[in-house]
């Protein structure tokens, strides 16, 4: 028989705080028991429990079913904005920009290839002098890398520059670039992949995929 | 009594189980610039993101734009999901911290939907419609905090665990209970006489 118990007992707050839980039914089996049981002897508990089945009750959904095509077309729209954005700003770059970058590339290379002479020389039995176009290991592609579609090319090179990498490849047919990270840890592969322009980030030295 | 609260069905958890693994096909497409499965998973969560947005805000014009901001941040952080979580519990916490970023740039006090008459409009005896009682609840909810409103929304008109909400709302749970005990209580104070009619 329902009687009304003391509303300080820890049973009976237990109960008003699991209701709401009671209700949608996703209490574990064990919980739900419990506030079953002190349902079954407290009337205060049954008025509130019919109270908030009642609040469930109201219908909150307001014909939003009608302007589900609207607003996909306005985000829609947002997205290809974004993309026409991202291409006109690949396009427009300066004429010069990547020539400069190229001619900026040779001359680090050509700085490079002198500082190896020089430490080739200068330390007898290490490794010998290596041409600019043999293929030296370090330089080897170690990163498959796809930016995402609406990525500029500052957060491609932001992206670059925060892992240590650059590209030594591409892009393939499926945009894929490669790279040369230069820390291989999985670290550092890790902050490529964590950059909101890189889509997809894969070794191609083995380990873990994402 | 107790017997009108049924017991959930083996059949319901199932098809949540099915639906959690399409989301996950769908975000991992998302993540490497599908619109096709951005679009599915938008019309999927559209009706719920509605639901809750527009129980958050009572601005049918920021619902819209909060929902709509929410899934931007999904379709460019999609990388970033990591199974962890389900793919709505997910979704859920981006449009909460959109919401509460709307809510707080929200600063005039919010009006009743002009298509749905006040409460001083209908006197105590008539019965409240549907459209009344949507419009007195979202009356009593501004009267909440926003974390307040938040987790009792999710628990009453989402039907999810307080584990969920918590990880959504990035609180321990018994911050969402308390939440939501303290929530109701301010609530039912809020709605006054003739909602609680309507209640029973």
């Amino acid at each position: 028989m329902a009687r009304v118990l003391s509303l300080d007992s820890e049973e009976h707050r237990r109960a008003q705080e699991l209701l709401p839980w009671f209700l949608n039914e996703t209490l574990d089996a064990d919980e739900a028991a419990g506030v079953a049981a002190h349902l079954e002897q407290c009337l205060r508990c049954q008025a509130d429990a019919a109270a908030q089945a009642a609040l469930r009750a109201i219908p909150v959904d307001d014909g939003h079913a009608a302007s589900l095509d609207h607003d996909w077309a306005a985000l829609r729209a947002r997205l290809d904005t974004q993309r026409e954005q991202t291409r006109r700003s690949l396009a427009t770059r300066p004429w010069w920009r990547p020539g400069l970058q190229l001619a900026v590339g040779i001359q680090a290379a050509v700085i490079l290839a002198l500082a190896v002479v020089l430490v080739g020389v200068s330390l007898p039995g290490s490794d010998p002098y290596r041409a600019l176009g043999a293929n030296a290991s370090g330089a080897d592609a170690n990163v498959l890398i796809v930016f995402r579609a609406d990525a500029s090319e500052k957060d491609m090179r932001e992206a670059l520059r925060g892992a240590g990498a650059r590209v030594v490849g591409g892009p393939t047919a499926s945009d894929a670039y490669l790279l040369h990270l230069s820390d291989p840890r999985p670290q550092a592969l890790a902050s490529l992949r964590a950059h909101p322009a890189v889509a997809r980030a894969e070794s191609l030295q083995g380990g873990p995929s994402r | 009594m107790l017997r009108s609260f049924p017991i959930r069905t083996h059949e319901v958890l199932a098809r949540k189980r099915s639906s959690d693994a399409s989301d996950v096909a769908l975000v991992e497409r998302v993540a490497v610039g599908d619109v096709r499965a951005f679009e599915a998973l938008y019309r999927s969560y559209y009706l719920r993101l509605m639901r809750f947005l527009g129980l958050m805000t009572s601005r049918r014009t920021i619902v819209e734009e909060a929902l709509n901001d929410a899934m931007l941040v999904v379709w460019k952080r999609s990388h970033t999901y990591n199974r962890q979580s389900k793919v709505s519990t997910w979704i859920f916490a981006i449009a909460y911290r959109t919401a509460l970023k709307a809510l707080r740039a929200q600063d005039e006090p919010v009006d009743p939907p002009a298509d749905e008459p006040s409460s001083e409009d209908a006197g105590p005896e008539q019965q409240l419609s549907a459209s009344q009682t949507r419009s007195e609840l979202l009356r009593g909810l501004d009267g909440l905090s926003p974390e307040q409103r938040c987790a009792l929304v999710f628990a009453y008109f989402h039907d999810l665990p307080y584990g969920e909400i918590a990880d959504i709302m990035n609180c321990p749970v018994d911050t969402v209970k308390t939440r939501v005990f303290h929530g109701r209580r301010r609530l039912r104070a809020l709605l006054g006489d003739g909602a609680r009619e309507a209640e029973r």
